[in-house]
């Protein structure tokens, strides 16, 4: 049988930095191939190396026999396509127009878009898929599942001629999804390999690799580390592979019963979406607030940041209430916040990854004059700490891979002493190693005295390290569950239980 | 969940640290580039024009760039935290024309010159207050203050030329000291103090920042609205001291001259951000640029161009620079 997509040998390297040190890859018709790797092992390299973003400096790229000249330039003609976590949709216009974007709505006189032609070729992709889209809704209104589901069906709009022969590559689809959310996404993903084509899948999330994958290629700095049928594989020989180590565990061990104290207290907080929140959370507690997408998590994490500010409530730190609704106050009665949309309020891309790590805390370096050095030694070990990858902090932001990236903004907020640590998806698009680390930073602060408040849909994540986990459903609070009583299933269900 | 051991064990980071080196590579390059262009040329026009040999001919191309120059530093101010100040010069020729037209009206020239400050201070309220508070964009809002102001210079003057500035401005701008003029020395002080505060202080960063990502630098504790108020309140400040400079420099105010500073020390400043600190508008960038452009246009005009060179030249080169700087970021992205 032909690949769909072959590659032997690539290597590609940055100065002294061998990112792709020849890689083999071999991913058949109708197969789902996990590719894994902890951040900075190349994946996005191998990934941009097909899309031809990059030139690599040596390889061979085949897609079903048919090689694929290098640097790429029209990927699409070879029936390839990638889809970023990113999707990349302009909010304010339809699903239609969205959908045909991509392949210039297959305009040909004059530039004049078909609307009736454009409407009959979404309809159809839509109707093989199975998928149901209101093709005149504005892409805003659409679920995070649907955003990263469109993501996939523009892509196969754009391999047009190649359906049922294409090859998808999908680079962390569900890495900010929640567990009902992915489910969606992982199975249009079957369906598509079930029409014929190859998928690649890209992700940390061992359990959905488990549950998708029919093959799986592990990496491991720039070197094929595993390659084999996914099945052969549990969860703790895949990290194995990808760290060349054991971790002992995931997760951090349980966290310490927390202190008597009241560190955090909030009452009536109400914005747009989010009406009269309430929580009296203690010194070194731990707490988890989850509910399906969209049911006013993004906007309480903004409240109680005072990155936005709310109608009514208040916000009290150790019995005394916050003065204002800004940033500046928040961060001066110690409350973290590590954003969920780190390319929006994580950092500032162009900026050093030093840069970004040391702005909350300048001041401290200057005497009056910043003391340069100082700073860069500072952000070297904070980064150090994180194991970014390459250590390598005066490099720009924006030339890190998305889950080192994640490393340098959760640095930016580990090196004050918080009174609140508040995280929106903190481990998003971070291996398992790394995520280990960025949980163990998590638990040290609580055990410090933070009072801790996570904001995730990863439940297993939860249900490791919670004291307790809040459910919101339409911005109320639905239920809290204690930590005798967590549990996958409880926590699906509850977040189920009023949508 | 304990794993078993497979594969071979962990690589290390040896070369983590080799990175870095190779990094300062093409860096070190691109940071120097424009320098380096700016001595070639120089170099160039000293072998093939021999006029270009006097030492007279350099300190006067220097000096007589010193107005643009600070006006150039002055605007790197705004464009630092993303947004634009076009009502620079205006402001500068209103404030002269105040201060000369009360000083004939025989007011104290101590009086006269607080009067200018506080017109700057007024533009700088204004500019910030619309921008800032409001949220109005930036080109739009200096672009009706520098026409308002254009206008108002005109009024101050009753439309007309008006000589005989206080003697003490001349003095203080036109005398020399190790046969420079203070007005160059003013322009290299004020370079020298934007460099220390751009590259040496927490605001100078926190500028940047603003320019680059407001968002995150508001959630990094930055209090983003009151720097972006400082800036524009502070670029109108220095443009209506620059009105007093501008008095001494030629004696005489031309309500109508105001435009023709628009131009030139943007350019200036967008080609600074090409070197130096690369990507970022930045003091020592904004005077090697200024004086790249000067020596290139003094060259062109000395093999027989005319005037208009400067024009075209500083034209092209506001567009070169954007364009230049766009690509090296563009490259930069890819190179990840």
């Amino acid at each position: 049988m032909i690949p769909a997509l072959s590659i032997r040998g690539l290597a590609k390297s940055y100065g002294a930095v061998n990112a792709l040190r020849g890689v083999d890859l071999e991913v058949q018709p109708g197969e789902i191939h996990g590719l894994l790797g902890q951040n900075g092992c190349g994946k996005s390299t191998l990934v941009k190396s097909i899309t031809g973003v990059i030139a690599p400096d040596a390889g061979e790229i085949a897609v079903y026999g048919q090689v694929v000249v290098t640097p790429v330039v029209h990927p699409h003609q070879y029936g390839l396509a990638v889809v970023h976590q990113d999707v990349g949709l302009a909010d304010s216009m339809t699903v239609l127009e969205n959908l045909g974007v991509t392949a210039s709505y297959g305009t040909r006189a004059f530039g004049i878009v078909n609307e009736r032609r454009e409407r009959r070729i979404a309809n159809d992709l839509l109707a093989t898929l199975g998928l149901t889209f209101d093709l005149d809704a504005p892409v805003r209104l659409l679920t995070p599942a649907q955003r990263a589901m469109m993501g996939i069906v523009r892509a196969l709009r754009d391999l047009n001629a190649h359906q049922g022969s294409a090859v998808l590559v999908l680079d962390e689809p569900t890495a900010a999804l929640g567990r009902d959310e992915s489910d969606q996404v992982l199975d249009l993903m079957r369906k598509v390999a079930a029409a014929g084509s190859a998928v690649v899948f890209i992700s940390h999330r061992l359990n959905e690799v488990t549950a998708t994958c029919d093959a799986v290629t592990i990496m491991r700095d720039g070197l094929v580390a595993h390659t084999g049928p996914a099945h052969e594989l549990n969860r703790e020989q895949m990290v194995a592979h990808m760290l060349g180590r054991t971790i002992e565990d995931f997760f951090p061990p349980p966290p310490r019963r927390p202190a008597d104290n009241v560190r955090l207290r909030v009452r009536d907080l109400t914005g747009t979406t989010v009406t009269g929140f309430e929580v009296d959370a203690r010194a070194g507690e731990i707490i988890g607030i989850t509910g399906l997408a969209g049911m006013g998590q993004a906007e309480l994490v903004r409240l109680l940041a005072a990155a936005d500010s709310p109608t009514r409530g208040t916000i009290a730190i150790d019995g005394t209430d916050l003065k204002a609704f800004t940033p500046f106050e928040a961060m001066r009665r110690g409350i973290s916040f590590v954003p969920g949309n780190r390319h929006r309020d994580g950092g500032w891309l162009a900026a050093s990854a030093a840069e970004n790590v040391t702005l909350p805390v300048l001041t401290r370096f200057a005497r009056p004059a910043l003391r340069l050095r100082a700073e860069r030694q500072y952000a070297r070990e904070k980064l150090a700490l994180l194991q970014l990858r390459p250590l390598a902090p005066e490099r720009l932001m924006s030339s890190f891979s998305g889950g080192n990236q994640q490393k340098i903004v959760f640095a930016k907020w580990l090196q004050t002493e918080p009174t609140v640590l508040l995280l929106e998806e903190p481990t998003q698009g971070v291996d398992p190693g790394a995520a280990r680390e960025l949980l163990d930073q998590v638990v040290d602060a609580a055990t410090r005295g933070a009072t801790v408040l996570i904001f995730s849909g990863d439940h297993e994540q939860l249900v490791e390290i919670c004291h307790r986990v809040i459910v919101l459903s339409h911005g109320r609070v639905i239920s809290e569950i204690p930590r005798d009583q967590l549990s996958e299933e409880r926590l699906i269900a509850a977040s189920a239980s009023d949508a | 969940m304990t794993a078993t051991i497979t594969g071979p064990n962990r690589t290390d980071p040896p070369r983590e640290a080799r990175t870095r080196k190779r990094f300062s590579g093409p860096h070190v390059l691109q940071k120097y580039a424009l320098l380096g262009i700016l001595l070639l040329l120089l170099g160039t026009f000293m072998v093939i024009i021999p006029a270009f040999r006097s030492w007279g001919l350099i300190t006067s191309m220097i000096n007589s760039q010193s107005i643009i120059l600070l006006l150039a530093l002055i605007a790197t101010i705004v464009l630092r935290t993303g947004g634009f100040d076009l009502s620079i010069s205006q402001t500068m020729v209103a404030s002269a024309a105040l201060c000369i037209v009360l000083t004939k009206a025989g007011l104290p020239l101590v009086v006269a010159i607080g009067c200018s400050i506080l017109l700057g201070a007024v533009v700088g309220v204004v500019n910030a207050f619309l921008i800032v508070r409001i949220g109005v964009d930036s080109f739009i809002v200096t672009l009706g203050s520098f026409s308002a102001l254009a206008g108002a210079a005109y009024f101050i003057t009753d439309s007309s030329i008006v000589a005989g500035a206080p003697v003490e401005l001349v003095n203080a701008v036109r005398s020399q000291l190790l046969g420079i003029p203070l007005v160059t020395w003013y322009a290299w002080a004020l370079a020298v103090i934007l460099w220390f505060v751009y590259q040496r202080t927490p605001v100078g960063r926190y500028m940047v920042f603003i320019g680059g990502n407001p968002d995150a630098a508001r959630l990094a504790g930055i209090q983003v609205q009151r720097v972006r108020f400082g800036a524009y309140l502070v670029s109108a400040l220095l443009s209506s001291l620059m009105g007093l400079v501008f008095l001494g420099y030629f004696g005489a105010v031309d309500p109508g001259v105001g435009s023709q500073y628009l131009l030139q020390p943007l350019a200036a400043a967008f080609l600074g951000t090409t070197a130096i600190v690369v990507g970022r508008f930045n003091a020592v960038g904004t005077v090697v640029a200024l004086y790249l452009l000067i020596v290139g246009i003094t060259g062109l005009q000395v093999l027989g161009a005319q005037t208009w060179v400067t024009n075209v030249f500083y034209g092209l080169a506001l567009m070169i620079a954007v364009t230049a700087s766009k690509l090296a970021g563009r490259k930069r992205r890819i190179a990840g």
